[in-house]
């Protein structure tokens, strides 16, 4: 937040609830209490306490005297938090829009309450009626159901025990998992944990998950080492540590795209080529084919092989159609 | 402008309007609040209107008693408008109520009661906006919790732990997030320099807001191009240069139609079904029943009879060919003819590229 007077009048209607009952304060435990600098707080309390030009006998409303880290704080006024302003409920809403989406159907009645529930706390002025509904979102479709439970298996730090249907599988299997991160990239969410089966931290993917299931057992804590085998940079992978990798040209036609997503450079002639690690052979030849004649495997020369096959089994070639 | 003298006079002036609880006149207000005593009466009124102003956009309900701007026109702040209700945490075990201030003017406000699944909803939703690149937006989610946690105990205001939400590289940009918002609020319309990424061109567009949404964690505007005389959506890390109808900013530009439900655009679509192209009714036969192919076939719906075909409502027809190749043989087209072409030459036009020397 920028220090505007604005802001400054923000943090301290925050902070001078806390002195209601404790008239002084530590600005140390303050700062980390409401999750603001403590020099920011300085600044802002030195506004109110340095009051030169107030005329004699005035009596302010908020008397303020700072003490190295102590800050003691004498009002009647701001013995309460205000109520929420509209862009703050906004944001409030906005948040659980975004949940609703992601959650069981039966959750929605109690999301819609909620939402009432709030529109009591805040304070109506007369433009605030435009306000309403200007935001909305969703992360992801689909999986609700699983990740309400995968989110209450965090929670309660219990194992879960899912179905799952990997990505080359006719039919689910059951796995016992120790849940540690559930992550949304890339337009998908993700469960990472320690699958007992595998006996190895493994990554699923959510909508994959056909059940999912909490067990009273409780789960163990990630292993640092392990978690670094399945995340990389914050975001899940499977086989982060292969040593294979391909490599893929991606056409001047749709080499922005790649671009404007991994903000990775362009070559000379607008086209893209891109290293990825090959974790899994039947996901690389997806993901090529995706962008039909506009990428092309470059290395390694057997990928591509394999991907021409691929081509050759999936219908005959049309007489006249030329080479890309 | 002195910040710290502007900040004293925002302080004085909400004190002194909680203290007198039937409105105090600004003849009454320059005896009281130092910042209005000095400087002559027209000026001390400006200073005032645009302090209630600026006041009354941070949320505190400033009101007026009597015509405004008379001389005997009152101002108040009455303190259950003002301060926020008791919170109290209903959980199995019972309620844990809030400790009341023990002092004149707080005795009166009411007392809400909210359950601890609703306080984890709470917090869990306000975990998801941080990581989407709109700072003001971050705040005003982190300031309401900060509110909130004056009475309940943090324990209830936790979101789950291990929830990570990685947004995408290519952000928005937080200022433009906060024009757009304003020019909602407003409704102004609004022109910026457009990267079209599809025809790879940048252009002025001049855009009437309807709303914004975060889908797949890309911020988007949602609204009406008079230019193109329909509505269109834009992404946001897309958009540069931003700028707000400057003429008459009190005054609309525009209404948002009944007709549109910014929910109705909020939820992530396959790119197929994007656009204004008539809707186009193919039919897939699916070959393999694999994780892969399953998430594949929900994107479609089921017709009756043979389980194995999928029909989709297209809109795109080269995105849809394009996802339907990625499937690797695992569904091919039945119908219509022309799809089922249009498929075999793109099939084709793929394998011709990969028979070159790379």
């Amino acid at each position: 937040m920028s220090d505007t007077a604005a802001a400054q009048f923000r943090r301290l209607l925050d902070a001078l609830p806390r002195f209601a009952e404790q008239p002084t304060q530590s600005l140390a435990a303050l700062s980390e209490t409401l999750g603001v600098e403590a020099a920011a707080l300085v600044r802002d309390f030195a506004a109110l306490a340095e009051r030169y030009d107030d005329p004699a006998g005035f009596v302010e409303g908020v008397a303020v005297n700072i003490d190295g880290d102590q800050v003691t704080v004498r009002t009647d006024h701001f013995c309460r938090p205000m109520r929420l302003t509209h862009s703050e409920l906004c944001a409030l809403e906005l948040g659980l829009a975004l949940l609703a989406r992601e959650s069981p159907s039966a959750a929605t009645p109690q999301i819609l309450a909620l939402r009432d529930r709030l529109a009591t706390l805040i304070t109506i002025l007369p433009q605030d009626r435009v306000y309403a509904g200007y935001r909305d979102g969703a992360l992801a479709t689909g999986g609700r159901d699983v990740l309400d439970i995968v989110r209450q298996a965090l929670r309660r730090r219990r194992v879960l025990r899912i179905g799952y249907q990997g990505a080359q599988q006719d039919a689910a299997s059951e796995r016992d998992v120790h849940p540690w991160r559930l992550v949304f990239s890339q337009g998908g969410w993700y469960l990472v944990g320690w699958c007992e089966a595998n006996a190895a931290p493994r990554v699923f993917r959510v909508d994959r998950i056909t059940v999912a299931t909490l067990l009273e057992r409780s789960a163990e804590r990630p292993d640092d080492s392990a978690l670094a085998e399945v995340m990389v940079n914050g975001q899940p992978f499977v086989g982060s540590r292969t040593p294979e990798q391909f490599t893929v040209c991606y056409s001047p036609a749709i080499a922005r795209w790649v671009a404007e997503r991994d903000r990775g450079p362009l070559e000379p002639d607008g086209s893209a080529l891109r290293t990825r690690p090959l974790a899994d052979r039947e996901w690389a030849i997806r993901h090529v084919l995706q962008y039909g004649p506009d990428a092309e495997i470059v290395a390694p020369r057997d990928l591509r092989a394999e991907l021409l096959d691929r081509l050759c089994a999936m219908g005959p070639r049309l007489p006249g159609v030329p080479r890309g | 402008m002195n910040q710290a003298a502007k900040l004293q006079r925002w302080m004085d002036l909400v004190t002194t309007l909680l203290d007198h609880h039937f409105g105090v006149t600004l003849a009454q207000l320059r005896g009281e609040v130092p910042g209005y005593r000095t400087g002559k009466e027209a000026s001390v009124r400006r200073t005032f209107e645009r302090d209630k102003d600026e006041l009354r956009a941070l949320g505190v309900p400033i009101e007026t008693v009597g015509t405004s701007g008379d001389a005997e026109t009152a101002y108040r702040i009455p303190t259950d408008r003002f301060y926020l209700p008791y919170l109290s945490v209903v959980t199995a075990r019972g309620r844990t109520r809030p400790r009341r201030v023990d002092r004149y003017g707080y005795q009166a406000l009411r007392e809400c009661d909210f359950t601890d699944a609703d306080l984890l909803l709470l917090a869990e939703g306000a975990a998801r906006l941080l990581p989407l690149g709109d700072t003001v937006l971050a705040a005003d989610a982190r300031g309401a919790l900060a509110k909130l946690a004056v009475d309940v105990p943090g324990e209830h205001l936790t979101a789950t732990p291990g929830v990570i939400v990685v947004g995408p590289i290519a952000t928005a940009d937080p200022h433009t997030l906060t024009l757009l918002g304003d020019a909602l609020v407003r409704r102004k319309s609004v022109t910026f320099t457009y990267y079209g990424i599809e025809r790879d061109e940048t252009e002025r567009r001049t855009v009437l807001p309807y709303g914004l949404t975060c889908t797949s964690g890309h911020w988007y505007l949602h609204g009406f191009d008079p230019a193109r005389g329909a509505a269109r959506r834009f992404r946001i890390s897309r958009v540069r240069e931003l700028r707000i109808n400057p003429k008459q900013p009190a005054t609309p530009d525009y209404g948002v139609p009944a007709s549109f439900h910014l929910g109705e655009v909020a939820e992530p679509v396959p790119a197929w079904e994007l656009g204004d192209e008539p809707v186009t009714k193919v039919t897939l036969r699916f070959r393999s029943s694999t994780g892969r192919v399953r998430v594949a076939r929900t994107l479609g719906r089921a017709t009756s009879g043979d389980r194995d075909v999928i029909r989709f409502a297209v809109r795109r027809r080269e995105p849809f060919l394009r996802f339907v190749l990625s499937l690797a043989g695992d569904a091919e087209p039945l119908a219509p003819p022309d799809i089922v072409r249009e498929y075999h030459a793109l099939v084709g036009r793929t394998r011709a590229t990969l028979e070159g020397t790379p």
